[in-house]
């Protein structure tokens, strides 16, 4: 793992981490970055690091480089089939907690012996003058599993005939909550919603309960709470689970709360939200070059130090002032209030012509360095939005056009399959086809139905191969994809005997095909056609689709704020899984003014752009916890890269 | 002064103390001299049995008829009786968990707990079997209790620790008769001491022949040959002490090397017991005399009222008589300095302030005026003295002159006072009759609190236990242990209550304490046979995973399955699951997990990790063939070979048959006439085509100008007009073939897909030149855009259209992008 330093942008001047309402969210990486350190030191000495891919940009955001180094980590290696050629004696996994990372461990362990005999061998045969064996045995192995060490996990081990005998021992760690930024935490992990939502997995909601449990540690436990969800139950019951063991055992006194809210939701309370195309600024950098972790890796063209002509990773938060202002602005508006920056700070260049030598002093001491830094800061970010202009295909408002008409009501959808079997003809890429696919499927009050499902596949199939027969079925089992399925599937054996996958994610029995359009009226998620909306100066949570759809989470969440939770009851019902909640009897007005959303299965940037709307209008600090930062593309290759 | 008139003095102002613990009553009276008696150190029980014919002229007259071996408490309380009926009996001896070593003649060693209750049995090897033993020894060995035997073949054989009852064989050593021996410890390691008329002989497991070496000079200057007849090592293993057969006694240290003092008895007679006390000293006892030997040479006589055995403590020895048990151990530097006669140390002066105050006499001013700025000395040899005093009056007059004197003090270390006197609370308290444990201070501080209790515990003292573990606020710690080992006693102790009621009994009993294991308890149910006792006892367990992996050493499956599923936690569940796997046959395991929903998905996750067959059990038992479906295409693609990957491709259109999914079929029968097309073509052209979808299939071939086979797979597979051209044109352009395209583009009026796509194809692919021959026909309202695409700007501004609404033009007319 090479760690290029991250470009510090612009308008990181110092510490500018606020602390509002008290809740310090960078406390959080403190913490994880010190039981990060106790992992280390378990393992004493000089060792190789080798680390889940998956686990790679959630320590880098955790700790540095130097911190590994500090603690005797020699080389950093990426966990895969292949060996790693590290020298160390000691070597230390991190590993998520399945039984595959063990095999790999158990691989490597095998083929390093074997080149160690080799080795031996050959240094045998030649004379001795020849050099020393270059490779030294392994003296201990310490697997860390995050977040806890599973029985699964052991199992293995013990199939692989690594468990006792003191050379490979467990070690578990659970990191928690890293802040991405001062209102956004995650949990990195790529694989969940597919585990959860596809493999009826939730095993992995036992670590996040453990991460929320960890966060309310520090915080406090949230004063009200409701969760909603498959994975939220799980999540909610991991959680309580442990507050009891612990509390039971510790009598410890109750940290003060400073939490008043804390929401967890399944992110198939609304799949349409991911499929509909970004339009904020930070979504769309989302859409057309991919973030992760917080970090973007823009293409060689786009770098802004012209001296190093190579693909350079920006960290996109609110440090850099400038990101800051623009991040959550409806694209087509970015591109205005950039130039308009920018010419303040020319304007405050010139006048620094005109200054005395004295202010003169003082502004190149405190002010130029600063105006330096957001002056690249815009010409970096001007430069991306040319960029993405650019990409931007032709069709971007038929595109667009034909999704919010999808969602209104107002596109045909006679008219979308139309596009979309245009879209499979031009050879756009799969995980556009299946958005746009997914999303008429969704819209249609019945699904697709069967005979459509047929032409459009078969569309689908020719161009991106035979082997997504297994991915529809995947968007099918997660919901994404709604069939009406009258002949084949409904069987009368159909529920329980088509696929224990169905069965264990207990989903859409046939009524609630409908579900999503009720739903929208519901918690009236399409704004009227008559209402203005105003994209530049928001004031509807809708701005992130262009007036068309308020992503339902957010909506959710706004309505229980101000509603109360008796206001969504009904919306609920129609939301796959089980609803927790407690604390709502009261006065709202006592509460911390301090909002926690935990996501499963991922948040869009548009959604958080909503997010932080609400928390403008209600005055509160939403917090949005997440498994990860997602969006359609993520989730549509997540299905189809896994089967 | 009164408290000092039992001391006795040995040599330059160091007493002895010989003080009485116990009126000993037996529970019917005992002559100790009749019979063989181990007392456990620590102030632990007694054992005793009567000496059989042929070791005594005459049978003892209160030994019963059969031979049996009684245990009482160090205060003569019978606990327990064995009726012994093995082998006769050489020695007993207690280990430090206070269980009972009885070593039998033919080398079987059998372990009984401190009422009688049979442990195990385990023996001293097949030599020891066969030959019989001589003599045996039960020690404190480095890790654990040990035993030694002698066998009648001159072995020696030993167990290092009982808890691994592997017998080693010990160096061997000249033949001859064995006077007396004794087992040492040092560093790491055990040796045996044996003496032999007048030669030592070390032996020990790492040697193959022990090390012979003379007996060191029992008499001054004179090199006469001596037979050893006694030996003793003191419990710290420093010194060692041999007695001579003409009653000379050497001390010295354990090695040999150094010696202390030598000592004649002026006896010929061999006395009964010779034994260390502490360090400092040794006892030598015949009949009713004790002749107390220090290191430095210094001797007292005592005279005793009937015979007694030697119990030798770390400190003290105990001395256990027919009628009462007395203890006799040096008396501190501390309280010689506070309550010797006529010591003016601060500490006495202490007491004696602190007794004038009392009185009201002034002598309490002049005594502190004394101490003036030594009060802390003096509190402190007060405290030191109360700690090791073994009389009541003793330590509550040595307490209120520490405290008398602490309120003269600055508050200071107020904890050492109080720890001090709770200790003192407990060990009078472990004193007493009822419980019976005489330890000195120095014994608890190196047996440490903990493990007071926990043989207060064994003891069966719970109330007791439980208050001291309270007030020494060891809640967490220790009080769930004591209550559990309390419900242990109950269960093995009441079997006639029914398991409902006792179940209940004890839960009432027990709560949810903090950090009570209800596991522990139903082990221990399980273990004494009552098994659905056990599991209404796992019911009131807390934490699930204990609870279900009792539940699982119980065999209770279903309940251990239903209460993981309840918890929701994957990891358990799937523990569960595994067992019953490696329990039941495959079918009515399959037949378990088919029964919930969440077990199927929690297996299946299991078994997709690598165990595609094992899952494939599962679906085929389910008659579930869209899962076979699934399992058989992903297998198919993971295949390399294009015909086993056909054949697999086959298999699954059956199984998408019988599934009834005519889409699965249609589209798998698809992939398999790609499939071969593809392979067909790999052989014409030499190329890859394999893995490639149908529409890269055709692209390919396109660019490889091979339109004969694309037109061919269009119509085989019916592609539609439009998307042939979207392929030729997109195909054409990126290989470059310029003219091919041109050609294709005019094979139509209009292209049904437009002039833009053709424009786009070509920049695309870098060539400005030949987008400019379609630009012009791109319909009116998109020209301006693609002219300027075209680098054709000033053609463009003459088209400048009308923006629309669109996001994307609505950022162009902000204009950044001039």
């Amino acid at each position: 793992m090479q760690h290029p330093p991250y470009r510090v942008m612009s308008g990181m001047s110092g510490h500018c981490d606020k602390i509002v309402s008290g809740v310090d969210v960078w406390m959080l990486r403190e913490l994880g970055c010190r039981s990060l350190v106790c992992c280390l030191e378990e393992l004493p000495g000089k060792k190789d690091l080798i680390i889940d891919a998956s686990l790679m940009k959630f320590l880098d955001r955790l700790s540095q480089a130097a911190t590994l180094r500090e603690h005797d980590v020699e080389k950093i290696f990426r966990l895969e089939q292949v060996p790693p050629s590290g020298q160390c004696a000691q070597r230390m996994y991190m590993v998520r907690s399945i039984p595959d990372s063990v095999k790999f461990i158990a691989e490597h362990l095998n083929h390093h012996q074997q080149e160690l005999k080799q080795e031996q061998l050959q240094y045998q045969q030649k004379s001795q003058n020849q050099q020393q064996s270059h490779r030294v045995p392994i003296s201990r192995i310490l697997v860390v599993c995050v977040p806890s060490i599973t029985y699964s996990v052991e199992c293995q081990l013990e199939e692989e005939g690594l468990a006792g005998g003191g050379l490979v021992s467990l070690h578990s760690f659970c990191p928690g909550f890293v802040p991405l930024d001062d209102d956004l935490l995650t949990l990195e992990m790529p694989n969940f919603f597919r585990d959860a939502f596809v493999e009826g997995d939730f095993s992995s909601c036992a670590g996040i309960g453990q991460s929320l449990h960890l966060l309310c540690s520090l915080f406090g436990a949230p004063q009200r709470l409701l969760s909603h969800g498959r994975a939220a139950h799980a999540v909610i019951t991991s959680f309580q689970r442990l507050r009891s063991d612990i509390d039971e055992s510790h009598h410890s006194t109750k940290t003060k709360s400073q939490i008043g809210h804390l929401f967890i939701l399944d992110r198939d309370a609304d799949l349409v939200t991911p499929l509909l195309t970004q339009l904020t600024y930070e979504g769309s950098i989302d859409e057309h070059y991919g973030i992760h972790a917080g970090v973007v890796e823009l293409p060689e063209n786009l770098n802004p130090d012209a001296n190093k002509p190579s693909a350079s990773k920006i960290m996109l938060n609110s440090k850099d002032s400038i990101f800051a202002s623009v991040r959550h602005k409806h694209f087509a508006g970015v591109a205005g209030v950039l130039v308009r920056r920018a010419k303040e700070i020319q304007t405050r260049k010139e006048e620094s012509k005109k200054m005395t030598p004295a202010q003169m002093k003082e502004f190149v001491a405190f002010d130029l360095k600063q105006l330096q830094a957001q002056q690249n800061s815009i010409s970096l970010h001007l430069s991306i939005c040319e960029a993405i202009t650019k990409a931007t295909r032709r069709d971007f408002d038929v595109q667009l056009t034909t999704e919010h008409g999808l969602v209104t009501g107002a596109t045909a959808a006679s008219e979308a399959k139309t596009y979309f079997e245009d879209c499979c003809a031009r050879q756009l890429p799969l995980s556009s086809c299946l958005r746009l696919l997914c999303l008429l499927s969704l819209t249609q009050s019945n699904g697709l139905s069967l005979k459509e499902y047929e032409s459009l596949t078969s569309q689908l199939v020719a161009a991106c191969g035979h082997k997504h027969i297994l991915t529809l079925f995947d968007l099918r089992q997660v919901g994404l994809l709604n069939v009406s399925d009258s002949a084949s599937m409904d069987q009368p054996q159909s529920s329980a005997m088509r696929g224990l996958r169905q069965a264990a994610s207990n989903l859409m029995s046939k009524g609630q095909f409908a579900a999503w359009r009720s739903l929208t009226k519901f918690l009236k998620l399409i704004p009227d056609a008559e209402e203005l909306i105003d994209l530049h100066n928001p004031s509807h949570l809708s701005y992130v689709f262009n007036g068309a759809y308020t992503p339902a989470i957010v909506q959710l969440v706004s309505q229980c704020l101000t509603d109360g939770l008796q206001s969504i009851s009904d919306a609920l019902k129609l939301i796959p899984g089980s609803t927790t909640s407690f604390g709502w009897s009261g006065d709202a007005t006592l509460l911390p003014p301090v909002v926690v959303v935990l996501v499963c299965g991922g948040v869009t940037f548009a959604e958080l752009a909503a997010f932080r709307l609400l928390g403008l209008r209600t005055g509160k600090r939403i917090i949005v916890a997440t498994t990860g930062t997602t969006s359609g593309n993520k989730l549509m290759n997540s299905i189809a890269n896994g089967s | 002064m009164a408290q000092v008139s039992d001391w006795t003095r040995v040599g330059n102002d160091v007493f002895y103390r010989k003080a009485e613990l116990y009126t000993m009553e037996w529970g019917g009276g005992i002559n100790v001299e009749e019979v063989l008696l181990s007392g456990a150190p620590y102030g632990g029980p007694i054992a005793l049995t009567w000496l059989q014919e042929g070791r005594t002229k005459h049978r003892a007259p209160q030994s019963p008829a059969t031979p049996t071996i009684v245990i009482f408490s160090a205060a003569g309380v019978k606990m327990g009786i064995i009726k012994w009926g093995n082998a006769p009996l050489i020695a007993m001896g207690w280990t430090l968990s206070e269980d009972l070593l009885c070593v039998q003649q033919d080398g079987a060693v059998s372990m009984y707990d401190m009422f009688g209750n049979y442990k195990q049995t385990f023996n001293m090897g097949p030599e020891a079997k066969d030959t019989g033993i001589l003599s045996a020894k039960v020690f404190e060995g480095i890790q654990g209790t040990g035993v030694a035997v002698l066998t009648a073949t001159h072995r020696l054989y030993v167990i290092a620790n009982v808890a691994e009852p592997n017998p080693r064989k010990y160096a061997d050593f000249p033949s001859a008769d064995v006077s007396c021996w004794t087992v040492l410890r040092e560093e790491r390691a055990l040796k045996v001491l044996l003496c032999q008329h007048d030669v030592l002989c070390w032996s020990s497991a790492a040697n193959t022949r022990a090390d012979v070496v003379q007996a060191p000079h029992v008499t001054e200057g004179v090199e006469d040959p001596v037979v050893i007849v006694k030996v003793s090592v003191s419990s710290n293993q420093r010194c060692i002490a041999l007695l001579s057969a003409t009653g000379k006694l050497w001390l010295g240290s354990s090695d040999l090397l150094t010696r202390f003092t030598l000592h004649d008895t002026r006896s010929n007679v061999c006395p009964r017991h010779l034994a260390w006390c502490g360090s400092g000293s040794v006892v030598l006892v015949w009949e009713v005399t004790l002749q107390l030997v220090d290191i430095t040479g210094s001797v007292a006589t005592f005279y005793l009222d009937s015979p007694v055995h030697v119990v030798q403590e770390l400190d003290c020895v105990r001395l256990v008589g027919d009628t009462s048990h007395h203890i006799l151990y040096k008396v501190p530097h501390a309280s010689v300095e506070t309550l010797g006669i006529g010591s003016m140390s601060p500490g006495a002066l202490l007491v004696e302030a602190h007794l004038g105050y009392e009185e009201e006499s002034p002598r309490a001013y002049d005594c502190l005026k004394l101490i003036q700025g030594k009060e802390e000395e003096a509190v402190h040899t007060c405290l030191e003295a109360a700690r090791h005093d073994m009389s009541v009056d003793n330590v509550k007059l040595l307490l209120k002159s520490s405290l008398f004197g602490l309120t003269f003090l600055p508050p200071l270390e107020p904890n050492t006072f109080k720890d001090t006197a709770l200790k003192l609370r407990i060990l009078n308290d472990l004193r007493s009759k009822k419980i019976g444990m005489p330890l000195t201070w120095q014994q608890l501080e190196r047996l440490t609190l903990e493990v007071a209790l926990e043989r207060l515990v064994a003891r069966r003292f719970f109330p007791v236990a439980l208050a001291i573990a309270r007030t020494l606020g060891l809640e967490t710690q220790l009080v769930p242990r004591i209550l559990a080992h309390w419900a242990c006693y109950k269960i093995a102790n009441t079997s006639d209550k029914n398991d409902e009621q006792l179940a209940r009994d004890i839960h009432s009993k027990l709560g949810y304490t903090a950090g009570i294991s209800y596991t522990e308890i139903a082990n221990c149910a399980h273990s004494l046979n009552r098994r659905q006792l056990a599991v209404k006892l796992l019911g009131y367990e807390c934490r699930a995973r204990a609870q279900v992996t009792g539940l699982l050493r119980l065999e209770e499956r279903a309940a251990a399955l239903a209460r993981a599923q309840a918890t929701g936690d994957t990891d358990l569940i799937l523990t569960v699951l595994l067992d019953i796997k490696r329990a039941l046959p495959l079918g009515e395991f399959l037949m378990v997990v088919g029964g919930s929903p969440l077990c199927r998905a929690v297996y299946a996750r299991s078994c997709a990790a690598g165990a595609q067959e094992a899952l494939r059990d599962l679906y085929v038992q389910d008659d579930n063939f869209h899962e076979q479906a699934r399992l058989r295409l992903l297998e198919a693609y993971d295949n390399k070979r294009t015909d086993l990957r056909l054949g697999l491709l086959q298999s699954t259109a059956e199984c998408f048959r019988r599934a009834k999914d005519e889409l699965g079929v249609q589209l798998t029968e698809e992939q398999m006439r790609l499939l071969k097309c593809q392979v067909g073509l790999e052989e014409l052209h030499h190329k890859s085509y394999v893995n490639l979808s149908l529409v890269d299939t055709l692209m390919q071939l396109i660019r490889d100008n091979h339109i004969k086979d694309a037109e061919k797979i269009r119509a085989d597979f019916k592609i539609t007009e439009k998307r042939y051209w979207y392929l030729r044109v997109t195909a054409h352009a990126a290989a470059n073939h310029w003219q091919a395209l041109e050609q294709f583009v005019k094979s139509k009026k209009t292209p049904p897909i437009g002039y833009e796509f053709v424009v786009d194809a070509c920049l695309n692919n870098n060539s400005q030149s030949e987008a400019k021959k379609y630009v012009d026909k791109v319909k009116d309202e998109n020209k301006a855009e693609y002219l300027r695409k075209c680098g054709l700007v000033s053609e463009a501004e003459k088209f400048t259209a009308e923006s629309t609404s669109s996001v994307l033009n609505l950022a162009r007319v902000t204009g950044f992008l001039s």
